[in-house]
């Protein structure tokens, strides 16, 4: 079961007409697929997934499964969303109440053990070798924890364990924590377990669920060493995208490939005069200006003398002569005229800009700056740094010499 | 209802592209990085509205069918309609290979009776070009004959590769030759027919008893022009018949043009073809690259000019590819120099090695009149070690279980062919 449904507030435009889950990640992918290919690589082929808000993109990009083999007779992948079901009818409140309201589709199913996912992290793991555990240490939930850093801890479900890897107390999101290891939001339950659990007005899988079955030693933690990372927020999302350029590993692992659904579009074209260095460039780009440290989706078009560094550019968008972007996210189809510059200057005059209602200090956003989908901006505007810009927008530009 | 359905042509041996078809037919040779030479004519037909399409094959069709599956890229999957692999094969009266490509009709004619269809669209799967079908069915409607043929203007200097049509003011032929010394006329046959179905089967009826190897440029097509019975469709567009190793190379690095005259970019509509999961291309520090095409999976970080490289290809540091094609999965070792060459899938080129260079005026001795333009060609899973030098217009193929050649240079047209490859 993958939970798809938060609405990644955090993420702003860049979740405003997608799921959380559906968000283009390191230059062909979206971050579903990682947890889809885990599953598929580990054997799992039975795969709910939990969605509901702005759902299109997701089915769209999950369709009935085909880029993971997972468009099957027996098994597969499904959406769920919300749905009335005779007198009740209502959103999903929480994670458990999510489980809860397909609690025929886990009663019905022939397997024992039922594994609850999030679809909007980034990290490769075998299944196989968390199932392995579980099995062995015969309690009905297990957890997938990992240890952070003192400055990380605030952000994550913080777990204290004793040495035969029983769950002793968990607390969530803590100001600052002494206990060394997160909880991933990964879980896998004794189906028999979870049908019972979730009984009765269940909300919160870690509230009502797990907290509870402390006192009695019902949770194990299973430790995962790998890199892993929550796409939760904008500068959660640059720092994942840009660390691909150091270490591919997340997407070239031997035996490991990430699955995603392709496209028909032409091998990338470089023409005489364009410099790339230490980027990521899908296919179908067309690059006849500079490059570096960046990642361009599918389709992107960098004319002469403009100039990217640092950022990450969605499919199709369009980056005109002479302008300069840095440290920014562009999302898809936005069209840069010629001698803007984007994330470049720190100050201007935002109040004349089309910016999102939460772009907010500029501590939100680390000082990156983002666009919007679809958004025009005329040839020589200028947009400072850290900055949100809304989608579907107009940009005024001025001439610049 | 009038409907259409498509045969394509897919079974030539193709041997006029030296190694690049040893293990493979046409049709399945690589173009343009990610597609094969066939996606261009499968992509045509569901453009162009065609949903049924046959596929005659014949030689080496393993990668081909493999290729193809059950047609998916193209939404070729269907109940009704789809795409369909039609092998030679055994039956009541069909027993042979095919013989010709009109042949291979005649063998199927039971099949085709069965078609629910009015007209058919005999296409070749050695064809690059980008069209739209419904304009020659138009055409054809409206010239009124029972059959009718694209041709293509081309340079008087070329006509003696082609087969040349003479038409009159209603676009009827009255005169075709086949690669005539001189002709009159400059319309080249593209080698793709429409045919109303019944006319087709009494033809290939008529003429196979005077014909075994039954050929519609040889056979079919003079006589029809002999009984007026055929008009000629002029295509505008950019059109290649894959034809030679020279061909091939030539038509490949133009598209490394600003502009080129195929168009794969500027469409709203890409050519179609099979998906992989390969990760997107990585361009490292110190990476140089200039008017390329690079497809997915490969990893940059040497020098890379004016060449095609498939996907997953590997050019490690310091190493520097000029002027060449490379197909899937290669890897170019440190330091490596290559220039005009051409190197077929699952090559490692060993570090230092140096290919390519020297004198383009000696042609190969194993296939001088394939290979004298200046190139080196590299079979499949050819392992080439570190520090060897091979010449230009050279051969090389290791085993076919991915040997390494010996440690050797080998001169200008000079070849190299492992023992079981030999034949």
């Amino acid at each position: 079961m993958i939970l798809a449904g938060g609405t990644g507030e955090e993420l702003s435009i860049l979740t405003k007409y997608r799921a959380k889950t559906a968000i283009p990640f390191g230059g062909r992918y979206r971050i579903i697929d990682f947890a889809l290919s885990n599953c598929v690589h580990s054997g799992i082929i039975d795969i709910a997934v939990l969605a509901q808000y702005s759902p299109k993109s997701l089915i769209d990009h999950i369709g009935m499964g085909r880029p993971w083999d997972l468009d099957r007779k027996s098994g597969g992948v499904s959406i769920l969303q919300p749905t009335h079901h005779g007198e009740v009818a209502q959103w999903y409140l929480g994670t458990a109440d999510a489980l809860y309201q397909n609690i025929d589709l886990i009663r019905n199913s022939k397997a024992d053990l039922v594994l609850v996912l999030s679809g909007d992290q980034v990290y490769l793991m075998d299944y196989h070798e968390l199932v392995d555990f579980h099995r062995e240490h015969g309690r009905p939930i297990t957890v997938v924890i990992k240890a952070v850093r003192p400055s990380q801890r605030s952000r994550f479900g913080m777990i204290r364990c004793t040495r035969d890897n029983s769950v002793i107390d968990f607390r969530e999101k803590p100001k600052s924590s002494s206990f060394r290891f997160a909880s991933l939001g990964i879980y896998l339950f004794n189906r028999d377990f979870l049908l019972n659990a979730l009984r009765g007005n269940k909300i919160d899988i870690v509230f009502d669920i797990l907290i509870p079955h402390l006192a009695n030693r019902k949770v194990k933690c299973y430790r995962f060493n790998g890199y892993w990372e929550d796409i939760g927020s904008i500068p959660s999302y640059y720092r994942a995208s840009l660390r691909l350029l150091r270490d591919r590993s997340l997407i070239t692992a031997p035996g490991w490939p990430i699955f995603t659904r392709g496209t028909d579009l032409p091998p990338a074209k470089f023409f005489q005069g364009s410099l790339v260095q230490n980027s990521i460039v899908a296919d179908g780009c067309s690059v006849k200006g500079t490059v570096k440290n960046s990642v361009l989706f599918p389709g992107v078009r960098v004319e002469p003398g403009a100039v990217i560094e640092d950022s990450i550019i969605f499919s199709y968008s369009k980056v005109w002569k002479g302008t300069h972007v840095r440290r920014s996210i562009i999302d898809k189809f936005v069209d840069v005229g010629g001698k803007s510059r984007v994330g470049v200057v720190s100050r201007g005059k935002p109040e004349a800009l089309p910016t999102a209602p939460d772009t907010g200090p500029r501590q939100r956003t680390s000082g990156i700056t983002v666009i919007g989908k679809n958004t025009r901006i005329s040839g020589g505007a200028d947009i400072p740094q850290g900055l949100i810009v809304e989608t579907h927008a107009r940009v005024a530009g001025r001439k610049r010499r | 209802m009038s409907k259409t359905i498509a045969f394509i042509l897919a079974g030539g041996i193709g041997k006029r592209l030296s190694l690049l078809t040893r293990f493979r037919a046409k049709p399945a040779v690589p173009f343009a990085g990610r597609y094969r030479i066939i996606d261009f004519t499968l992509t045509n037909c569901v453009r162009s509205g065609i949903d049924e399409v046959y596929i005659l094959t014949q030689y080496i069709s393993r990668s081909l069918t493999h290729h193809l599956g059950i047609g998916k890229p193209w939404d070729l999957d269907r109940i009704s309609g789809g795409l369909h692999i039609l092998h030679p094969h055994l039956g009541y009266q069909a027993a042979d290979w095919y013989q010709g490509t009109a042949d291979a009709f005649f063998q199927n004619i039971p099949m085709l009776k069965d078609l629910y269809c009015d007209r058919v669209l005999i296409l070749s799967g050695d064809h690059v070009y980008r069209a739209d079908y419904r304009q020659f069915i138009d055409f054809y409607e409206r010239a009124g004959k029972p059959a009718a043929v694209g041709v293509v203007e081309v340079p008087i200097s070329f006509c003696q590769e082609f087969g040349i049509a003479t038409v009159d003011g209603n676009g009827t032929i009255v005169k075709f030759e086949e690669k005539p010394e001189r002709s009159t006329s400059n319309l080249a046959s593209m080698g793709i027919y429409i045919f109303k179905k019944d006319f087709l089967i009494s033809t290939v009826q008529k003429l196979k008893k005077l014909h075994q190897d039954l050929d519609f440029g040889k056979h079919i097509i003079p006589y029809l022009v002999r009984r007026g019975k055929i008009s000629a469709f002029r295509f505008k567009g950019y059109w290649l018949d894959i034809g030679t190793l020279k061909g091939y190379y030539k038509a490949s690095l133009a598209l490394l043009a600003d502009k080129p005259r195929l168009r794969l970019y500027e469409s709203v509509a890409p050519v179609l073809t099979v998906p992989d999961d390969y990760p997107p291309l990585v361009v490292a520090q110190g990476a140089r690259i200039q008017r390329s095409l690079i497809c997915k999976g490969c990893t940059i970080e040497g020098e890379v000019s004016s060449s095609i490289l498939s996907p997953g290809v590997t050019v490690e540091k310091g190493a520097r590819v000029k002027n060449s094609i490379i197909f899937h999965d290669c890897s170019i070792g440190k330091d490596a120099n290559i220039e005009n060459v051409i190197i077929d899938k699952m090559v490692v080129i060993g570090r230092g090695t140096k290919i390519g260079f020297g004198n383009a005026h000696i042609p190969s001795r194993l296939q001088p009149s394939y290979i004298d333009f200046g190139i080196t060609l590299i079979g499949r899973k050819t392992k080439i070690p570190p520090g060897i030098a091979i010449g230009t217009n050279c051969l090389v193929c290791g085993s076919r279980e991915g040997g390494s050649i010996p440690r050797k240079n080998i001169e200008d047209g000079d070849y190299y062919i492992a023992e079981d490859l030999q034949s």
